[in-house]
């Protein structure tokens, strides 16, 4: 075997290499976690029974400026926060919907969904820790 | 520290108690079929969304108002031509959307209808002045089955369905007269004995030659597709739970499926070529990507594969029973993962335990049973140019190979084959052949399937394979996109989840759940297995006493005929696809950019869901039923022809066997027409 036939097989292993990395396509999601330390906090909204809000406890400190985007993953949902006056309306599946806000008082406040989503949709919620610096 | 204590527990409790929503007004059936609004003459239809459907509540036609209660609902909604229609719509539990093929045209994007849980919408008054039978569609995902989230509407008169009951009629009486002018080897006035030998071709020809004679044409084709196999895997595994958002499911379902329906008539095994599943196995064995391994050193235990196997069982049962589970298979991403997970791993261990060749792919692989019985209908071949040159060569490089080209591993004689079912177009003879006599050719559909039909003794695998294939194809139609669509709930286990590796146990059924699918199980693998073949069988007896032939046993003629379900089997699979093609186009290429289902859009190819002229489905699916049924009936003369050798037995066999025929073109035009 001639050293261009190597060199080829060299190539194809790469490239078979390359191929089956792609097994570790879902570890790029923490390329976009790694977003989150700029307090912009990315919400995944599946049905309670798949998990519900993905983070379900987000915490932030006082006076933070935070961003949350809320993406829609299987079903249509809603997304309020009571405690601050935040209603995002409906959220579609493969939409992302943004909402920028101080978050100035310590506490703890619960968002939810607010679209009928599944049958265990009103326990369908999460929380905002707002902790003291 | 008590205090915080005590926020936990809060916290806790809270999680616990439901909230009611507040905000939600939720509206009251009562208050949904008592319309306030007075809309004239137009015909009010209450529709009900559903997981995943619409039922038809109620109808207010002059004044007059039908309630249908539950299970009672009609499953087709029939509006007069130049009527009005309001449609008044509440969902039962999760937010749809609505559309109408080719009536609302926008209602797509920013415009979309939807029916959130808790209000009432209005859609209307919709003008019906197209006659014709159009399809209500879910424009927004609402769960794993949402694609098929389908309701028939019929704007009357639609004479398009009785002129194609009459077109079909028709274009069967037409070719029965064309066969009873005794064509000799000729399928629709074409003649079966020429092909074109596409390596001699002006100036295609040099280059297709110098590409597939190239050693590293096999490994090129395969990687990309591994690339894709393997995001499809993960994706599967780890992607978004809802099947329209995965990559796993898209690209599998909607366009590889079309594709490789398409690609058997065009192409015939094709997609063998380019299948990345046992490419492992191949490679570990030969221990090389691209060369030819000098030493035939196999890294395999090498057992010799068991004569029992050598057949289409396998693959045919592990067809139906995909089949069976369909509706989880094509909407759940980690079902998907876990059936081609199976079969990388399957084809691997296959390669290291028995002879290196393509075992896994001859006799187990679920694709390669329809793919290789349905290939002997493409129009495409790897053949030998002169049959006697290669016999009167003794070396035979194409079964033992060459230092330029491995032995067939599909272990056939290249030289020597005359039928495409085991010939999986890997190329490796066309590169050892010293004397250049293999070659690619291009013939007319059906060239072999009647010396196949005539020679068949026992294949019973072969012939199940195609009654497997052709229920299967029609009955999809109808249950998926079709007036039947509740049907599919039963396959479904009426489970409104999606599923990835994560949450795989959202898709335990209850035990009410279990019954409806052996409902679902007994109907398809009872169509498949028992009905049509029987039916089948009988028309096979018929023709046998109608010809007056005594000397042929009717399970001859049963497994000789069944071969005209190959072309006409692939050409209602290529209909079907079109029905996916048409409608879902926009979700493989939007995965694409966003493989996982996360809100990505790497490449910036992600569409909104908007169906490409679904109204023109019937029109683009009608030539290839035709087609398909005409190309059958003349395929049973020829092999009737080949089999009796008398012209006058052979019409009189075809006759009977073209009235099936005719009989299942009828039924798929009342399911995409009528």
């Amino acid at each position: 075997m001639g050293d261009k036939e190597y060199l080829f097989e060299f190539i194809a292993l790469v490239l078979v290499i390359m191929s089956i990395a792609m097994i570790a396509l879902p570890l790029f999601t923490d390329v976009l976690k790694a977003e989150e330390k700029q307090k912009t906090i990315i919400i995944r909204a599946y049905v309670k029974e798949a998990g519900g809000f993905q983070p379900e406890v987000i915490h932030v400190k006082k006076g933070d400026r935070v961003k949350l985007i809320v993406e829609g993953m299987d079903v249509t949902h809603g997304f309020a926060i009571e405690g601050l006056g935040i209603d995002l309306g409906s959220i579609e599946v493969g939409k992302k919907k943004t909402i920028e806000f101080v978050a100035d008082k310590e506490g703890v406040y619960v968002f939810k969904c607010t679209l009928m989503c599944s049958p265990m949709h009103n326990f369908m919620k999460g929380k905002i820790i707002v902790e003291e610096e | 520290m008590i205090n915080k204590l005590r926020i936990t527990i809060l916290i806790t409790l809270l999680f616990l108690i439901p909230i009611e929503n507040v905000n939600a007004h939720v509206v009251s059936e009562k208050e949904w079929l008592n319309d306030p609004h007075d809309h004239g003459d137009a015909k009010i239809i209450y529709l009900k969304a559903y997981q995943f459907g619409y039922a038809v509540k109620a109808i207010q036609e002059d004044g007059e108002k039908r309630i249908f209660p539950d299970g009672k609902e009609p499953s087709i909604m029939e509006v007069e031509k130049g009527g009005k229609v309001v449609f008044r719509i509440i969902s039962a539990d999760v937010t749809h959307g609505f559309y109408i093929d080719g009536y609302t045209p926008d209602a797509v994007k920013d415009n979309k209808i939807l029916i959130k849980p808790g209000e009432i919408i209005e859609v209307g008054p919709i003008f019906f002045d197209d006659p014709g039978k159009f399809k209500l569609r879910c424009s927004e995902t609402c769960g794993p089955l949402h694609p098929f989230m389908v309701a028939d509407l019929i704007v009357k008169p639609n004479t398009y369905f009785p002129v194609l009951l009459i077109i079909t009629v028709v274009v069967s009486a037409m070719t029965l007269l064309y066969v009873s002018r005794a064509p000799k080897n000729k399928m629709l006035g074409i003649p079966l004995d020429r092909d074109i030998d596409l390596l001699k071709v002006r100036f295609i020809g040099p280059i297709l030659k110098k590409f597939l004679q190239w050693r590293g044409v096999h490994f090129a084709l395969i990687v990309p597709n591994l690339l894709i196999f393997m995001v499809v895997l993960t994706s599967g595994f780890f992607g978004n739970p809802t099947g329209n958002m995965n990559f796993s499911i898209v690209i599998i379902w909607i366009l590889w499926l079309a594709a490789v329906e398409i690609l058997i008539l065009l192409g015939a095994r094709t997609w063998c070529t380019l299948c990345p599943i046992p490419a492992f196995g191949e490679w570990l064995a030969r221990r090389r990507f691209y060369g030819v391994h000098k030493i035939r050193k196999w890294t395999s235990i090498g057992k010799k594969w068991p004569n029992k196997l050598n057949n289409m069982w396998i693959p045919a049962l592990f067809f139906l029973t995909m089949s069976l589970f369909v509706p989880w298979l094509v909407t759940r991403p980690v079902v998907t993962g876990i059936v081609f997970g199976f079969l990388f791993i399957l084809a691997l261990i296959i390669y290291l335990v028995f002879d290196p060749k393509r075992n896994f792919c001859r006799n187990i692989c679920p694709a390669n049973g329809y793919i290789g019985y349905h290939s002997n209908a493409s129009i495409l071949a790897v053949r030998s140019r002169n049959i006697n040159t290669c016999n009167q060569h003794t070396p035979k490089e194409c079964i033992r190979g060459s230092p330029k080209g491995y032995g067939c591993p599909w272990k056939l004689y290249p030289g020597g084959h005359k039928e495409n079912t085991y010939c999986g177009q890997c190329y490796e003879c066309l590169k050892s052949c010293p004397l250049d006599n293999m070659t690619l050719k291009l013939r007319m559909v059906g060239q072999d399937l009647a010396r196949i039909g005539a020679k068949a003794k026992n294949r019973f695998d072969e012939a199940y394979t195609g009654f497997i294939r052709f229920t299967v194809a029609i009955f999809y139609e109808l249950v998926f996109f079709g007036p039947y669509f509740w049907i599919k709930d039963w396959g479904n286990m009426g489970i409104i989840y999606g599923a990835n590796l994560a949450t795989i146990g959202l898709l335990s059924p209850t035990l009410e759940a279990l019954n409806y699918w052996f409902k679902w199980a007994l109907m398809v693998a009872g169509i498949a297995l028992i009905g049509y073949p029987g039916l089948f069988y009988i028309f096979s007896w018929i023709s046998k006493k109608l010809s007056g032939v005594n000397d042929i046993p009717t399970k001859q003629l049963f497994l000789s005929f069944s071969y005209a379900l190959a072309p006409y089997g692939i050409f209602l699979w290529i209909a079907f696809a079109f029905s996916l093609l048409l409608v879902n186009w926009s979700y493989p290429i939007s995965a694409i950019s966003d493989p996982l289902g996360y809100g990505w859009n790497l490449f910036g190819t992600k569409f909104e869901w908007q169906p490409f002229s679904p109204e023109a489905l019937p029109y683009i699916q009608t030539p290839l039923l035709l087609l398909g049924l005409a190309i059958a009936i003349n395929a049973t003369y020829n092999i009737a022809e080949q089999i009796f050798n008398n012209h006058r037995q052979a019409f009189r066999a075809t006759f009977v066997m073209g009235v099936l025929h005719t009989m299942a073109g009828l039924v798929f035009a009342w399911v995409i027409a009528g």
